[in-house]
């Protein structure tokens, strides 16, 4: 669990879950090395790059930012990495 | 294939080694040569961003050293370029996680696959600079027009000619308007210092930075005065003889118009 944000050019990585009290640009690796039921939550989610377990996802190049963030979360669905809303419940 | 490595190095910190490596890069890939980016400045590493394949970086220089990963899986291939590659930096090491003789390995894999292998060295001579030389067979020095940069690229090419051999020079960032005026050195002044063959002068452009903010180096775009200087420059070191054209202020049409009105 971060308090704050994670800038780009940061890395964490967390062997569970990782939760981001703010902004996260930077890479969150959440389930190293292979653990695919992690997920990660941020209360503004735009990584660079994303990793849970052994999978990877990168932001869409040429993507606007929301003007409006909110708290969102990602988990692996169908063997890729897939983020919705965070509605307060798992 | 045994390609040539040049390692593209200044001494002073901000004189463009980066977007220089980033462009000469590009542009050498235009030309359909194969070329590996190396960005040798480990712990805070740029060409990534300047590159725009930030997003893409699963594995860098330290993983390879390590024998986390093999060179080819680190390799981040450009979007624009399939035959363009980068070996990023790690961003959460230090220079010291690399011996010069693991870099001098590492390059000469690459080598092997690539025409040209660009190794951005990072600011200052200590053991950063010393792994980004190990493996090259050439060097580029990057200074600006002002007397500090060019007080530490004759340190640089004083140590590089020990290693390497007499480098090459790129004068960046070159204001006409400023030099016609008198308030910077102008191309002579800095070869009368440095002694070194000029390989180009690069103009004073808000193009460059705006091309560095999106990731999209200046060299692709064909209309710029900075793409068309870098254009230049790779033209030399893919050995054409190309001439150095007096930078001329603003240069351009408006420029020229203006002598014409006054001739008449």
């Amino acid at each position: 669990m971060v308090v704050g944000d994670i800038n780009q050019g940061a890395e964490v990585i967390a062997g569970g879950d990782a939760i981001v009290f703010g902004t996260l640009r930077g890479m969150v690796h959440a389930g190293y090395p292979d653990n695919r039921d992690a997920i990660v939550i941020a209360l503004n989610l735009m990584p660079l790059q994303l990793r849970i377990g052994p999978f990877i996802a990168r932001a869409d190049e040429g993507q606007n930012p929301r003007r409006v963030p909110r708290p969102e979360v990602a988990r692996v669905k169908d063997e890729r990495i897939v983020i919705e809303p965070y509605q307060g419940k798992l | 294939m045994s390609g040539r490595a040049i390692v593209i190095t200044s001494g002073k910190g901000g004189v463009g080694k980066t977007t220089t490596t980033a462009n000469i890069g590009l542009g050498l890939a235009k030309h359909d040569r194969k070329v590996a980016l190396v960005d040798a400045d480990i712990g805070l590493r740029n060409l990534d961003i300047i590159m725009g394949l930030e997003n893409r970086i699963v594995y860098h220089l330290v993983d390879v050293v390590r024998g986390r990963c093999q060179v080819r899986q680190a390799l981040v291939k450009d979007k624009r370029f399939p035959h363009l590659s980068m070996l990023p930096a790690s961003q959460i090491d230090q220079k010291e996680s690399v011996t010069p003789e693991q870099m001098k390995d590492v390059v000469t894999q690459l080598k092997e696959d690539f025409d040209f292998v660009l190794i951005d060295c990072p600011a200052g001579i200590e053991q950063g600079f010393r792994n980004a030389v190990a493996g090259a067979d050439e060097a580029i020095v990057v200074t600006t027009p002002d007397v500090s940069p060019v007080r530490d690229a004759d340190r640089v090419i004083g140590l590089l000619q020990n290693a390497l051999g007499d480098p090459q020079l790129i004068i960046n960032r070159m204001a006409m308007d400023m030099v016609k005026r008198g308030d910077m050195l102008n191309q002579q002044d800095v070869l009368d210092i440095l002694a070194v063959r000029l390989l180009g002068i690069v103009p004073d452009d808000e193009e460059v930075v705006i091309a560095g903010n999106r990731g999209a180096p200046v060299v692709l775009n064909e209309h710029s005065r900075s793409g068309k200087a870098y254009e230049r420059i790779v033209r030399r070191i893919l050995g054409e003889d190309v001439p150095i054209p007096e930078l001329n202020g603003h240069g351009g049409l408006m420029h020229r118009l203006g002598k014409m009105l006054f001739r008449r």
